[in-house]
Parts: C-alpha cells; sequence; structure tokens
C-alpha cells in the first residue's frame, strides 16, 4: 500500500467534509477513467473478489458448473474470440502503466491493491452495456435506484429485481483511486 | 426539485474538524487496510457496546451474512426475518443457500417483527430467527430469546438502526447469537460503507473474523474493514450519545406536534423513545391512496425530502419470482401507508417546523 500525499489526503479529507460518502459523482468518475483506459465499460466495486464473484454471476455459473483457472504466461496470447468455445475472464495485472490497454478476455477484473496503492477495491471491465448494467444492479442489491437518485428526487421508491450484493466502494476511496490514477498518467507522460 | 432546492433532505452528514483529522491521521499513517486502528475501533465498541467481540466488515450486509453462516444457517435451512426491513435481511439468508420465511410485524404501532407469528413459523429446517430493531427501537428479542431457546434455534439481530438503544436497560444487540450493526451514511453512527458484527461467543468471533479475510490470506469473502473508516467512526463514537440524546428531543417534538394531525398516525409510545437510537421518524397515513401525494406534495411544494422505510420485501419481484405471492397484511398495510420524515441530529427547529407545518398542511387538504 502507498502511503497517500499531502494532496491526496487534502481531497479524500475535502470529500468527508462535503458529507456525501455514498457511491456518487466520484465512483463515476473512476469508472469514466478506467472505461477510457480500456476502451470498455468499467463498473468499481468493493474488492477484487466482489468484482470476479459479479464476474460469474454476469455469466450464470452456478454450484454445478466447472470453471478452468490457468496462469497466463508472459506475453502468451489468449485464443482469438472466434476460436474460443467458453467466455475467458481476464485478471488485468499490469494496468496501469498509464497507457490505453486492450482488453484480451471477454471480461476483466483488477484489483487496486497493486497499481493504485489502495487498500480496497477492484473493477469489472467489459465491452457489453449490457453486462455493466448487470454488474451495476448487483453490486447495490439489484435495486431499482440508488441512494443517490432517491436523494435528488429522481425516484420515490425501489423494487429488488435479483440476488443483489453490498459490493459498492464509496466516494473517499473513489477520490483517492482517481487522484493515483491521474498521478500514474502524468508519471507516464513525463517518461 | 434537485437537492440545492432541497429545504430539508431526510438526512444529512456532518463532520467535526476532529474527525477529519482523525481521518487524516490514518491517511498519513498510510493505514489504508486493516490495521490497528480497525482494532481499536473494534474494542472501543465492543466496550460501548458491553459485548466481549466487536469484528468490523464492510458492510451490514456483510455483519449478517456472517452472523448466519456462524450460526450454522446453511443450505436446506429456513431463516424467519421481518418482511419490513432492508432486502438484506434477507438476501443473507440466500447467500448461505438457505430460504427467507417472512414473519408479519406486530402492527401499524408497532412494526416489529411478531413473536407470536414466528412462533407459528417455526418447523423442522428452521436454523434461526432475525430481529430487526427497526427504526432503533427494541424489537421482543426478550420474547424471541426464550422462544429460539425453547427450540435450539439461533437469535440474530439486525441492529443496523440501532447502536445506542436498549431493551430493558440492556443493549440491543447482545440478546441474540451475534448482532449486525451498520455503518452506511444515512444511519446514527456512519462512516459510508461498513458494519460490525457483535458477539459474546468465542468461536462466533473467530469464525467471522477468519471468513471476513480475503481469499489471498486465507479468508473467504473479503469483508475488510480499513484504517480512515475506523479512525472515523472511532471519532465519532464519542458523539454518539449527544447525537442520540438531539434525535430524541427531535423525536418527541415530531410526535407533539404529529398528535394533532387528523389522518396521521404516529408508531410506538412516547415511553418507547428514550430506548431507542432514533435512526428515522416514521408516520402512517390513515388513507393509503393520499401516500404518494403527500410524498409528492412535500418534496414539490415544500422542498421536504421523504422516504419509505420499507417496501415489503416479500412483494419485491425478486421475491415474488421465487416464493409466489405470500399473505402478511400487516406487513402489507404498513407498507402502503409509511412516510419517512427527515430526522439528523442537527436538524433545526425552523426546519422541523417547515416539515411539520407542510404534513399539516397536506392533509387537511
Amino acid at each position: 500500500m502507498l502511503t497517500p500525499t499531502e494532496d491526496e489526503i487534502a481531497a479524500v479529507v475535502d470529500c468527508y467534509r462535503r458529507g456525501w460518502l455514498t457511491q456518487g459523482p466520484g465512483v463515476r468518475d473512476l469508472e469514466s477513467a478506467l472505461g477510457g483506459l480500456f476502451s470498455c465499460h468499467a463498473r468499481v466495486v468493493a474488492t477484487p473478489t466482489a468484482a470476479l464473484h459479479l464476474i460469474l454471476r454476469v455469466l450464470g455459473v452456478g454450484s454445478a458448473d466447472e470453471v478452468t483457472v490457468v496462469e497466463r504466461r508472459r506475453g502468451e496470447d489468449l485464443p482469438s474470440r472466434r476460436e474460443r468455445h467458453r467466455p475467458v475472464v481476464e485478471e488485468v495485472t499490469g494496468l496501469l502503466d498509464g497507457r490505453p490497454a486492450a482488453l484480451a478476455g471477454d471480461l476483466a477484473y483488477l484489483s487496486f491493491a497493486g497499481p493504485l496503492g489502495l487498500g480496497s477495491g477492484g473493477a469489472v471491465l467489459t465491452a457489453s452495456a449490457e453486462q455493466a448494467d448487470l454488474v451495476a444492479s448487483l453490486r447495490s442489491h439489484a435495486m431499482t435506484s440508488g441512494t443517490w437518485e432517491r436523494h435528488h428526487g429522481r425516484e420515490e421508491t425501489y423494487d429488488v429485481v435479483d440476488l443483489g450484493y453490498n459490493y459498492r466502494f464509496d466516494e473517499p476511496r473513489a477520490v483517492l483511486a482517481l487522484a493515483r490514477l491521474a498521478a500514474l498518467g502524468a508519471r507516464v507522460e513525463t517518461r | 426539485m434537485t437537492t440545492t432546492e432541497l429545504a430539508v433532505p431526510l438526512f444529512d452528514l456532518r463532520l467535526t474538524d476532529a474527525d477529519l483529522a482523525a481521518v487524516a491521521g490514518a491517511l498519513r499513517d498510510g493505514e489504508l487496510g486493516a490495521g490497528p486502528r480497525v482494532g481499536a475501533f473494534e474494542e472501543r465498541f465492543a466496550a460501548h457496546l458491553g459485548a466481549r467481540h466487536a469484528v468490523a466488515v464492510s458492510s451490514c450486509t456483510a455483519a449478517l451474512h456472517l452472523a448466519y453462516l456462524a450460526a450454522g444457517v446453511g443450505p436446506g435451512d429456513e431463516v424467519i426475518v421481518p418482511s419490513i426491513t432492508f432486502a438484506a435481511t434477507a438476501n443473507a439468508a440466500l447467500y448461505c443457500g438457505a430460504t427467507p420465511v417472512f414473519a408479519d410485524i406486530v402492527g401499524l404501532h408497532v412494526p416489529q417483527i411478531d413473536p407470536e407469528h414466528v412462533e407459528t413459523l417455526i418447523g423442522p429446517r428452521t436454523r434461526a430467527v432475525c430481529a430487526v430493531h427497526f427504526a432503533g427501537y427494541p424489537a421482543a428479542v426478550d420474547r424471541l430469546r426464550v422462544l429460539c431457546d425453547q427450540h435450539g434455534i439461533a437469535l440474530v439481530e439486525d441492529t443496523a438502526h440501532a447502536p445506542l438503544a436498549d431493551l430493558s436497560g440492556r443493549p440491543l444487540g447482545t440478546f441474540g447469537s451475534a448482532g449486525a450493526f451498520s455503518f452506511f451514511s444515512n444511519k446514527v453512527l456512519s462512516c459510508g460503507e461498513g458494519g460490525l458484527l457483535c458477539t459474546d461467543d468465542d468461536e462466533i468471533a473467530r469464525r467471522a473474523r477468519a471468513l471476513r479475510a480475503a481469499p489471498m490470506d486465507g479468508g473467504t469473502f473479503d469483508y475488510r474493514f480499513d484504517g480512515p473508516r475506523a479512525a472515523l467512526l472511532t471519532s465519532r463514537l464519542a458523539g454518539l450519545a449527544a447525537d442520540v440524546a438531539a434525535r430524541r428531543a427531535l423525536v418527541h417534538r415530531y410526535r407533539r406536534a404529529f398528535a394533532g394531525i387528523d389522518g396521521l398516525g404516529v408508531p410506538f409510545r412516547d415511553s418507547d423513545v428514550e430506548h431507542s437510537s432514533c435512526y428515522v421518524m416514521p408516520v402512517v397515513v390513515d388513507d393509503p391512496s393520499r401516500r404518494g401525494p403527500l410524498r409528492r406534495a412535500l418534496r414539490e411544494r415544500h422542498g421536504v425530502q421523504t422516504s419509505l422505510l420499507y417496501p415489503s420485501i416479500h412483494e419485491f419481484t425478486a421475491f415474488r419470482e421465487r416464493y409466489g405471492e405470500q399473505h402478511l397484511p400487516r406487513s402489507q398495510a404498513w407498507s402502503d401507508r409509511e412516510v419517512t420524515v427527515p430526522l439528523y441530529p442537527h436538524l433545526g427547529a425552523a426546519e422541523q417546523d417547515r416539515v411539520i407545518e407542510a404534513v399539516a398542511q397536506e392533509l387537511a387538504c
């Protein structure tokens, strides 16, 4: 884990001072930044474990199914999309040399622990808007509206449409992650 | 109406300079994961509650999940829960492979799980009962404790709403095998996302800690907490008694004002308020057809935000699809009539009067 700089501390403390701590604009900004890096949809969740769980839910993996886990050697390519018989889920470990990267898998997940030096947090990456929407729903109890929407008068009540979880990230951590992501990009630019 | 135009939001979180300094301290020390501040908060919270163990986790949902697992809930089992609660109370049973069985509430004046209905629902597959201390007021956990002991099943307490609340002087969360607290933003003691499991049982605490860890550390769910949030909660715990006292005073003021409004009911009794953490202020309209128009008018004409705690879980699409139509008439009556009005410790008299006058005016039409 990386100790925050004074600027990062100021940004996080300012978020706490503003008082909106539940998943909101900060999480959305972080998702836009990650989505931009990987040219896909990104949904931020509490942990990489949660990201992987939601990916398996999105793919409909159930108790009788098998999942093959393989370690990919450096430089080894995945089978092309046409050659695959099953969806391929990829763990993105080299994120964030700050440069845009294309996903080889159908769905991917990453941890904020490594490249961003955070204690928690992760993301699901997918090219499918539909899969991204499902991840967003399942990470917050499969409710049809969130606290942010209800607080802003957009929704009066909600339905629960699936078996969901509390896998939300919160605003202060999103602010720190976003600052780190920007710093990473700036360092690469300098180099 | 947008937030900036909202004169009185449902809740508002205001942190002190000391709270912010505590967060900054944790960040400056680089305690971004579970470190000494998490342990210190757990010790402080356990002491405040009078429980042997406190295990801080990522959410109350996680705490409920671990509480059910530690109570031995598994595939094929049933967990009896109220329908007037947040979906997580029931979902956590589903995470264990168990079936939630819904008990009705006592009634509109006591919107708490009904021990008499619970008794009729206990069967060979029942493994646990979960009592939700709705709005911060005690459910009948004394009676449920006896009932569960008679049947050899666990009592779990969903104390999401109820830090610093008691039943006959005994803190809520200490009646069952475990209690599950929430530190979600709008809660009485909040930090954004967070939860905690309390228990007097060494084995339950050990299991909860083991399951909380990340898979790479030999754990299962990665429900870990972290230093900045623990530091914030430790700081805020010092002000909790004052916050709850302010909430109670506001609730007494609401109760006096609402008692005179025709067509409006106020649940609980005046004497209950001193035992409640007063998380929210629920009222019920006599005529359910007036509920929607009342909420809209409060928001659009008066800038007063309201909520609904809760839509009955058994009526959600996800539960209807699984279990079909269920008949819980008192829960239904509650869900059709309830309106939650603004409540937070620094709610000013002028704002509170605005809420009271708006409700009175709209129901008089």
